[in-house]
């Protein structure tokens, strides 16, 4: 889905990276239905069946489904229980036909499939639908996002102007020997750039990828930093007069701005070093600074799990990348931001202007 | 490959370098790295100090490792895989990735890290199938030794 900047210009809405069980159609399991003989029993039957065989997990479906073929009267069926399988010997599966089955008013229990858990988007639920009754609850912010209506023209305008920020950095990569991405680090509530990184694996460290470089330009921009990150085309605090196709004016004097940095707003989310860290967390847990806190990221290509990961622990609100990456973690080989047991979540869109981001990797010709 | 008492002795200098960083007001964790039965790399902590949550202190260990191969004129990448890494607690997931880049073989931890653990707490980076992302590494269980200190 798209939507206009200008006459004739769209620009094409950034694709969310959701977790699995959005993204795939609900898992479907075999359960034991029979059909109702006498429909004027069905009510009794409903409350018989639910009792002897009361399906905790499977509350989402309809207990009953009516279907009309053709010309023919309208059939019902009563769900009764889970198949057993081999996987699992939960207490409510069983083989209803093997102990002699009666239950007045019920015809020959036969196998059919049902969702195992309910459908949380519109689509997984018509695929659910055609096996079974389900309940279903639309989660409209979840469904703008999947169709593409979620950023307004302005903001797709600044998810583009931003972008190609990045983009401009990794061109200035590939023009220096560097691996060709780059990465920006922005304040959306101030709308400006507090970081700017480029690869920099082949300059010596091999852990220099984009997103640590642009991350700790940040850190340089509140007072900190850690590695030795200087040169053409990064810096961490965008002169306002800065035109941004001025390569000369890119060269940033770090030392002179770090007492500017002293004046940041920033500085206020800023943990004081000296305080005792609480020693009761588990491995290097974050009672520092969570320095990328409501920042979002801009990178031409999907970050790989070290990268992924380095953003959980800044805090990154959202991520915007361009082009998907064979060992990527944001939607690729792993979706780090929606793993269940890692306590900082944050957003990931894809798909950002995915042609430039994808050129940046073939060979200049 | 070390013996136990090596082992302990290049764990109980990463204990140290843990306790180096809690007294600096750092998440209490250190690593050594070993290359030839020397320690020739360490480094602990360093969020607070570099306002940057990502130096851990396997981060900090490999930049001095490489500045050490630059010093002594090694080629990194015929020392990275045969150095091997102790580290008082779990690497997390960042970390594992970071050490398979790195392709250093072998790495013991002290306790595990259950919150962020890249070795088998909540992932399995150092075992997992990823084409062109480094090299798997071994890890061995936790050091006994180490489980009051976490
Ligand atoms: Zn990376
Ligand atoms: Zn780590």
């Amino acid at each position: 889905s798209a939507s206009t900047s200008s006459p004739g210009v769209t620009i094409p809405h950034p694709v969310p990276v959701l977790s699995q069980d959005v993204m795939a159609p609900v898992p479907l399991i075999d359960v034991y239905v029979a059909p109702v003989l006498d429909k004027k029993q069905t009510s009794h039957l409903i409350k018989e069946v639910s009792s002897r065989f009361p399906l905790p997990d499977l509350l989402h479906l309809k207990r009953v489904k009516s279907q009309k073929s053709g010309n023919k009267e309208t059939t019902i069926q009563i769900l009764l229980c889970k198949a057993p399988s081999e996987d699992s010997s939960s207490p409510d599966s069983e083989d209803p036909t093997e102990n002699g089955f009666r239950f007045d008013g019920l015809g020959k229990p036969f196998l059919t499939k049902v969702a195992v858990r309910p459908a949380i988007t519109r689509r997984q639920y018509e695929h659910c639908a055609q096996y079974w009754p389900t309940a279903f609850h639309e989660d409209k912010s979840l469904e703008r996002r999947l169709k593409g209506e979620f950023f307004s023209c302005e903001e797709l305008q600044s998810i583009q102007k931003y972008m190609k920020r990045a983009l401009q950095a990794a061109q200035h990569a590939k023009h220096t020997g560097m691996e060709p991405v780059g990465a920006v680090v922005v304040d959306p509530v101030a709308d400006e750039v507090v970081g700017v990184g480029h690869d920099l694996r082949h300059a010596g460290n091999p852990l220099h990828h984009a997103v640590m470089v642009a991350v700790d330009t940040v850190a340089s921009s509140q007072g900190g930093g850690y590695w030795d990150h200087r040169g053409p085309g990064l810096y961490w605090r965008e002169e306002q007069t800065e035109s941004s196709n001025d390569d000369s004016k890119e060269v940033a004097d770090c030392s002179s701005k770090r007492t500017e940095a002293g004046t940041d707003r920033k500085d206020t989310k800023l943990v004081d070093s000296t305080r005792t860290c609480d020693t009761s967390e588990e491995g290097q847990s974050n009672d520092g600074p969570y320095l990328c806190t409501g920042y979002d990221l801009y990178v031409t290509r999907e970050p790989c799990i070290m990268c992924a990961m380095a953003l959980v622990h800044s805090r990154i609100r959202r991520v915007f990348y361009g082009a998907p990456h064979p060992n990527g973690a944001l939607g690729t080989k792993y979706s780090l931001h929606t793993q269940p047991n890692i306590n900082h979540r944050y957003e990931v869109f894809k798909h950002v202007m995915l042609e430039e981001c994808s050129s940046l990797d073939l060979e200049t010709v | 490959m070390a013996d136990q008492g090596e082992i302990e002795k290049y764990m109980y200098s990463a204990l140290d370098l843990a306790r180096a960083a809690l007294a600096k007001g750092e998440v209490p964790v250190g690593c050594v790295m070993v290359y030839q039965g020397q320690i020739v790399a360490q480094g602990h902590n360093r969020v607070n100090e570099s306002k940057n949550a990502t130096v851990h202190a396997e981060m900090v260990a490999v930049g001095q490792l490489l500045e050490w191969c630059m010093k002594v004129g090694l080629d990194k990448n015929e020392v990275l895989p045969i150095v091997q890494l102790y580290v008082t607690c779990e690497p997390c997931i960042m970390c594992a990735g970071a050490l398979r880049l790195l392709s250093i073989p072998v790495v013991w931890y002290g306790c595990p890290n259950p919150r962020f653990g890249g070795c088998g707490s909540v992932l399995s980076v150092h075992s997992d199938r990823l084409e062109s992302y480094g090299q798997q590494f071994k890890v061995h269980p936790p050091v006994c030794v180490m489980i009051r200190v976490c």
